[in-house]
């Protein structure tokens, strides 16, 4: 499912901005930080440096001042100056164990690190070399502070590869969850998809999508047993229907055919025969349009030669006898005569069937209907047009528009809507339009 | 319009609802169908089949003591009896089940009078062989028996497709009988494309049965459906 992957990546892309967007805000504050403590440190009075600086000033004048003594004895700082051949040549508040002579070597050490565990910084001047000591832990001393000038070089190269590396790692920890995210939740995504459909779903899903998974199911579950109880009253409905109304068509058309009866009976007669003929109809569209909504598997699609099977319906239909108001003129194409239609023929004929009946409801008046069947761009085509009344501007406005449910329901009852239906099923099209003459024509269009 | 031959045929009605057995009954015994046996249980009905040995059988599906598949089924140990199922079920399953068994037709409820004697004459010319009696058209007198038509002082035969053409047409008179049936009739299940041939024929049993060929009163075309047979007018 495309949607979902979109969703995925717009997702993972909000979370990977957010680990950047993260990750500059750790630098600055880490960048706020760090200047915060060197400048208090570079604030500070007494940082080696200007300590340093301070007191070889004083010391090359002569001696230390009252004011730096006190700032050396506030902070328990030591000064000791050594000549050239390592001796002490000047202290001030040297802690015990500072020895008074150093050879070279002790020197070289001292004055990269520490003199017996006190950090120590040393300055050159014209006597010797000041040697200022600070109290023990109070400053780190790097003594290797030296790095291979190909490292410092190849350093940006360094973090290049550094950053590269790291957004591959990153994209395949997206992809791989990517995909992961997706494949947990395909079944699930595919089982609302069906179920939306009104498909029966039998979803597996494992892990924390389990219970997800199960509702589902129990969503379809509950979907087709609806479906059932609805197709099963329907069906219950229509079947305790067909009695009675057998007795009602057969006594009626009786006493329409009697000849010892007055007029005006017989003519009610022909009414209810006529209507209980509607209502036949409508029995028996109920029942298709039920299977058709409900149990789409039940249909038995076959190759038909579908000609001889409109034609023996109609047939059929005019040898049962129709009104003489009514006329049929019947033109099928030579192509349309070897057209073999994958399809239900019981359901195409009952489309023809409402088509016929439509065209004989709305013209009370009588008409003459026009059959058409021929072959057109790879369609089998099922015209029936009328010279009645036609269709009114609003009913065909109402048809194009496709909340045509609405059409159906306001003006043509169960009849068309089943039509319609059917030719869905069939994969075919299903066009309303006034003729040119006059009446209403109705095309059906199945693919061969 | 039948043949009294038809209309001698026994028929059993098997219909639980009292009501519905009576007006097929009327339908039948105005038609002129006198022979009928009527049970209202698969019991009775079983008992009735075997005993008064019916020539057709018309049941309804659902009975109060079994299905009328059931019934049909025991009938069929002894008997190839023709059986129309009348029913109130009308799911395809269902007519499948029943044509599978062996039914010859199925009728859906409600049905129009008209519908129930179409299907019954139906089957009862397809099962059992009237001894062709002459027909009577417009301008001249099929004889079946002898293949040959009267026109006139004319006595002229028919070919082998003339005949099965008239045969055909003469079962279904009055009604309209599709290019495809007459084909299949002529030349078995074919496709299509028999039509143009279909016509010659057509064309020449007109020259033979009709006055005036070119203006056919007995031999009428449907354009686009078929043919129909019209008897000729009673003297």
């Amino acid at each position: 499912m495309k949607g979902l992957g979109q969703y995925v990546s717009q997702y993972l892309k909000t979370f990977l901005s957010f680990i950047f967007l993260l990750f500059l805000l750790n630098l600055i504050l880490l960048g706020l930080f760090i200047g915060k403590v060197v400048q208090e440190e570079y604030d500070r009075a007494t940082t080696p440096t200007k300590m340093l600086a301070l007191s070889s000033q004083e010391l090359e004048q002569g001696t230390l001042s009252k004011k730096v003594k006190q700032m050396l004895k506030q902070n328990s700082l030591w000064i000791m100056v050594l000549d050239e051949n390592g001796h002490q040549i000047y202290a001030y508040d040297l802690p015990k164990g500072i020895a008074s002579s150093y050879t070279l070597q002790e020197v070289a050490v001292f004055s990269k690190g520490y003199l017996n565990d006190y950090p120590v910084f040393v300055q050159s001047m014209d006597q010797g070399l000041l040697v200022l000591g600070y109290p023990k832990e109070s400053f780190f001393k790097f003594t290797s502070n030296y790095l291979p000038a190909s490292i410092i070089r190849s350093f940006p190269l360094f973090l290049l590869a550094l950053f590269c590396l790291d957004l591959l790692i990153l994209f395949i920890v997206y992809s791989v969850s990517k995909q992961k995210i997706v494949k947990n939740t395909q079944p699930i995504l595919d089982g609302i998809e069906k179920l939306a459909h009104g498909k029966p779903v039998t979803t597996e899903a494992k892990g924390d999508l389990w219970p997800i998974a199960q509702q589902l199911n129990q969503a379809s579950k509950r979907l087709v047993a609806q479906n059932e109880a609805r197709a099963n009253w329907i069906h219950g409905v229509s079947h305790d229907i067909r009695t009675p109304l057998s007795m009602i068509m057969g006594y009626a058309k009786r006493i329409e055919k009697r000849e010892d009866l007055a007029d005006p009976i017989k003519d009610e007669a022909k009414i209810i025969a006529h209507q209980s003929q509607r209502i036949k109809d409508l029995v028996d569209d109920l029942n298709i349009a039920s299977r058709l909504e409900y149990d789409g598997q039940s249909f038995q699609m076959k190759k038909e030669r579908i000609v001889k099977r409109v034609r023996q319906y109609v047939i059929d239909w005019m040898n049962t006898g129709i009104d003489p108001l009514y006329s049929l003129e019947v033109n099928i194409s030579a192509e349309a005569e070897s057209a073999e239609l994958n399809c239900e023929a019981r359901l195409i004929e009952r489309a023809l069937h409402n088509l016929l009946v439509n065209s004989m409801l709305h013209n009370k008046q009588g008409c003459t209907i026009f059959l058409d069947v021929y072959t057109e761009n790879q369609m089998v085509i099922l015209k029936v047009a009328d010279d009645g009344i036609g269709f009114s501007k609003a009913q065909l406005d109402r048809f194009k528009d496709q909340a045509s449910v609405d059409f159906y329901q306001k003006q043509h009852g169960l009849g068309l809507a089943l039509v319609n239906q059917i030719v869905a099923v069939h994969h075919g099209k299903m066009i309303l339009k006034n003729r040119v003459s006059s009446g209403a024509e109705i095309l059906l269009a199945f693919p061969q | 319009m039948e043949s009294s031959f038809l209309k001698s045929k026994r028929i059993l009605l098997v219909e639980d609802e009292m009501e519905l057995l009576k007006m097929e009954k009327l339908i039948l015994n105005e038609e002129g169908f006198e022979d009928l046996v009527l049970a209202t249980s698969k019991k009775e009905g079983v008992e009735l089949a075997y005993q008064t040995r019916p020539d057709l059988i018309l049941l309804d599906v659902m009975l109060p003591d079994g299905s009328g598949f059931d019934l049909m089924q025991e009938i069929r140990t002894y008997s190839s009896v023709p059986v129309i199922f009348l029913t109130a079920r009308d799911q395809p399953i269902d007519k499948i089940d029943g044509l599978r068994l062996g039914a010859d037709d199925y009728i859906v409820k409600p049905f129009l009078p008209e519908e129930l004697l179409l299907r019954i004459y139906a089957i009862l010319r397809r099962c059992y062989k009237e001894e062709e009696q002459p027909l009577k058209l417009e301008g001249s007198l099929l004889d079946f028996s002898r293949a040959e038509v009267k026109k006139g002082d004319q006595t002229i035969r028919l070919t082998a497709m003339e005949y099965n053409l008239l045969l055909t047409l003469s079962k279904n008179i009055g009604k309209i009988v599709s290019v495809d049936t007459l084909c299949e009739g002529i030349w078995g299940e074919v496709p299509f494309g028999y039509e143009n041939s279909l016509n010659a024929h057509i064309r020449r049993v007109r020259e033979k049965i009709e006055k005036d060929p070119s203006h056919p009163v007995s031999l009428i075309t449907l354009k686009g459906l078929g043919y129909k047979l019209v008897a000729g007018s009673k003297k």
